[in-house]
């Protein structure tokens, strides 16, 4: 499947609240196995192809690490 | 800013970090809507395009930082005077947009004579009023806003009303003040009643643009720390107990 929607997480300002995993439709998100600086495990992209751009997850964001962009036509045609 | 992080242009964001923010990280516990609540301030300061003659002024409690996080001017006021200031900044230089960002434990204890003559006087400023019925920064002590029955650090068998009274509504408490132009309340716990409260954030600087008079929105907030609850479950508990107590709804709009 394309990918239509590019998802960004600033894993370093994540503090791994797991509200965006709550209010994802799509479960897209996922929790990463890697610590950050600060010591949580941050939030992670796991399936960026099953992504519709509600921008839930970044809406309920308290920190405002999430991004979302729509990927141009042809880029995700490529992909 | 018309490049971001990844390369892409500003038109093929759906959602990106507001400009009204700056890169630093916040200090609020995970999931607390202090976040939310700044993050939706600093959208609507970015879309009504008046970041560069914005002064923020942050109070004590939580919110103390909060002039590192807003990307405007700002003042830090002594405990519950952020609307004694705000009338300062405002009355020197009426051009410029004010704002307070105040908690319930700043705005509805130690400074409630501060917000009600504001008021009174029809100050052109907003205030943010984060209400999350305890003293966050503190550790968790009973607020003014306390629901009946919570337990808090300093109650720890629930609030007696006959010890310390009902709960605080400061905005059915103002609604009859005809200073006020612009005074609701709203909450941040699930992606519909956050659009709400942006609405009536915008709608509440829009009143201070138009020169309408005082204008006040109430956020609702979740204290996971000190409710010693997970987000989510702080979220279901406004839900389900605060929300009872606090209804939701716009108290007065001067167009309408």
């Amino acid at each position: 499947m394309k990918k239509r929607f590019e998802v960004l997480i600033n894993g370093e300002h994540c503090k791994a609240c797991g509200v965006c995993l709550e209010f994802c439709p799509q479960d897209v998100l996922g929790v990463s196995e890697q610590r950050n600086k600060a010591g949580f495990y941050p939030v992670e992209v796991k399936k960026p192809e099953e992504c519709t751009g509600c921008g839930h997850c970044a809406l309920m964001c308290p920190d405002a690490c999430i991004e979302i962009y729509r990927v141009p036509m042809e880029e995700s045609v490529q992909s | 800013m018309s490049e971001t992080r990844a390369g892409h242009t500003e038109a093929e964001a759906l959602y990106h970090r507001p400009a009204g923010l700056t890169d630093v990280q916040m200090r609020y516990c995970p999931g607390c809507t202090h976040g939310t609540a700044h993050k939706l301030i600093a959208e609507v300061l970015e879309e009504l395009d008046i970041i560069e003659r914005t002064v923020a002024v942050a109070t004590v409690g939580c919110s103390v930082y909060a002039y590192e996080y807003f990307n405007t001017d700002a003042v830090q006021a002594a405990h519950g005077r952020g609307p004694a200031v705000a009338t300062g900044i405002k009355r020197a230089s009426p051009e410029t947009i004010v704002f307070t960002y105040q908690g319930d434990g700043d705005l509805a204890a130690i400074g409630l004579s501060e917000v009600i003559h504001s008021a009174q006087r029809g100050e052109k400023m907003t205030v943010m009023f984060i209400n999350n019925a305890v003293f966050g920064m503190t550790r968790g002590q009973m607020a003014p806003t306390t629901l009946v029955g919570q337990k808090t650090t300093t109650t720890p068998l629930g609030r007696d009303p006959e010890m310390s009274g009902m709960p605080m509504m400061i905005c059915e408490m103002l609604s009859t003040n005809p200073g006020v132009a612009y005074l609701a309340r709203e909450t941040m716990i699930d992606p519909k009643t956050v659009r709400s409260a942006k609405r009536s954030i915008r709608k509440a600087f829009q009143t201070q643009i138009d020169g309408a008079g005082f204008s006040l929105v109430e956020l609702i907030s979740t204290c996971p720390a000190w409710w010693h609850k997970t987000p989510l479950e702080a979220m279901q508990w406004v839900r389900d107990e605060m929300l009872v107590q606090y209804p939701l709804g716009v108290f007065v709009d001067y167009d309408g």
